[in-house]
């Protein structure tokens, strides 16, 4: 997950970044200036974290991206827990690390939407590939191109966590898409 | 876990991280290690200190990888490290595997022949390993042995820059054998049987990516330049 982290305190960015990786796995960018954002290809990332001030001076860019955002909060005002997650950076760091969570835990349920089951198409596809097939005979065998067939490779991996061909015809044994004889 | 050096006491490094206790036997050092620190017990065994304690650090830390200090090392000194580790996994880690996967398909319901099928995905990996192994064994380490005897300790050039390392093919089957035991395992079977297969997958995965690291990064550009050096002598 890549995480852009946007305010002009170093310190704080910096101690964002420590909390993200030791806890989450996560090294995020830094932005000591929102200009160095935009000249980075700023729509790569997959969450925001910045003050309010930000987002209301670029809200053309940033309220589109409304659920991927969280709200840094420096001054004990009321914060503005409305517009949704928020980070008041001096509460205790159980505190933090507990908004934090839920940030992350909310990126990842806008991030899980792949349908675990195969596709009709995948499974032609795999029993193609457990059966010894290249990439261009399968394509050419179900008159799709080359580069379809690679997109439903790179799904059945996604979905079945594996990888390698061999791996592939054993899952595909497993579950009955290709009988032992086939393969052997 | 912080990096060691060579004042630590050697009891303390494995009390925190038993999984080198397989590493440190490489060495010819077994357990009963008492409380001496990694200095005396490689002076006593003979062992360069350097070298091992970067082993054992490159082990540990799995971001810790010293590239120019491990070129420094002596390619005969990488080759014998290499070589023990290969005996491991065909001595033991392979067998161990394997009596746990027998013991759970014996153990487990006779319907289940998904557990069949992993095996049989293991015996093709079994069989991938082994055969580098002997290549290793009878045709690259001999190799760079005698080429490191010829040079003599003469200057041989720059470790060649390889091309990138392509994604290893061991390494790629181990992670899709865990998978279908993490994520696609059906049907009844012995749980800790089970668990003794996986911890044992995992921890031969492990070996195998350090060993990885050492034979791509380190080994195969040394090896390559000392024989492009001594190709160059004979011409």
């Amino acid at each position: 997950m890549r995480i852009a982290v946007i305010s002009n305190h170093t310190l704080l960015n910096i101690g964002l970044k420590h909390l993200l990786q030791s806890y989450f796995d996560i090294s995020p960018a830094l932005y000591n200036r929102i200009e160095a954002l935009f000249n980075d290809n700023p729509e790569q990332f997959d969450a925001y974290i910045l003050t309010a001030d930000t987002l209301l001076a670029y809200s053309d860019f940033f309220l589109p991206r409304k659920s991927k955002i969280m709200l840094l909060v420096t001054q004990h005002e009321t914060p503005a827990e409305t517009f949704g997650p928020s980070l008041p950076v001096y509460e205790d760091e159980e505190a933090l690390l507990e908004r934090i969570e839920h940030f992350v835990e909310q990126l990842d349920r806008q991030a899980e939407h792949l349908p675990h089951d195969l596709s009709p198409r995948e499974t032609e596809v795999l029993k193609l590939v457990a059966q010894g097939f290249m990439n261009k005979e399968i394509a050419d065998q179900l008159n799709i191109s080359i580069n379809t067939v690679l997109s439903h490779r790179k799904n059945l991996t996604a979905k079945l966590g594996i990888k390698t061909v061999s791996g592939l015809s054993f899952y595909a044994m497993m579950n009955g898409y290709l009988s032992d004889i086939d393969n052997k | 876990m912080a990096l060691i050096n060579a004042e630590c006491k050697l009891c303390e490094v494995i009390l925190n991280e038993p999984s080198l206790i397989p590493v440190i036997n490489r060495f010819g050092i077994v357990l009963g290690v008492g409380d001496k620190s990694i200095r005396t017990v490689c002076e006593e065994k003979k062992l360069d200190s350097e070298f091992f304690v970067t082993i054992l650090n490159t082990f540990i830390n799995e971001d810790y990888f010293p590239e120019n200090r491990l070129k420094s090392f002596c390619a005969a000194q990488i080759v014998d490290y290499l070589t023990q580790t290969n005996a491991y996994y065909q001595q033991f880690q392979i067998p161990n595997i394997e009596r746990h996967f027998n013991s759970l398909i014996n153990q487990s319901d006779s319907d289940n022949n998904n557990l069949e099928l992993m095996k049989q995905f293991f015996e093709e990996l079994k069989k991938e390993l082994l055969s580098r192994i002997e290549h290793d064994r009878t045709t690259w380490f001999p190799a760079i042995r005698v080429a490191a005897e010829s040079l003599h300790g003469e200057y041989y050039g720059e470790p060649l820059r390889n091309d990138p390392i392509e994604t290893d093919s061991l390494e790629e089957k181990l992670d899709d054998l865990k998978s279908l035991f993490i994520i696609h395992l059906r049907g009844e079977y012995d749980l800790n049987l089970c668990h003794g297969v996986i911890f044992a997958l995992y921890s031969l995965e492990k070996d195998i990516k350090q060993h990885n690291r050492i034979r791509n990064r380190i080994l195969r550009p040394i090896a390559d330049a000392m024989l492009k050096a001594c190709r160059d002598k004979k011409q």
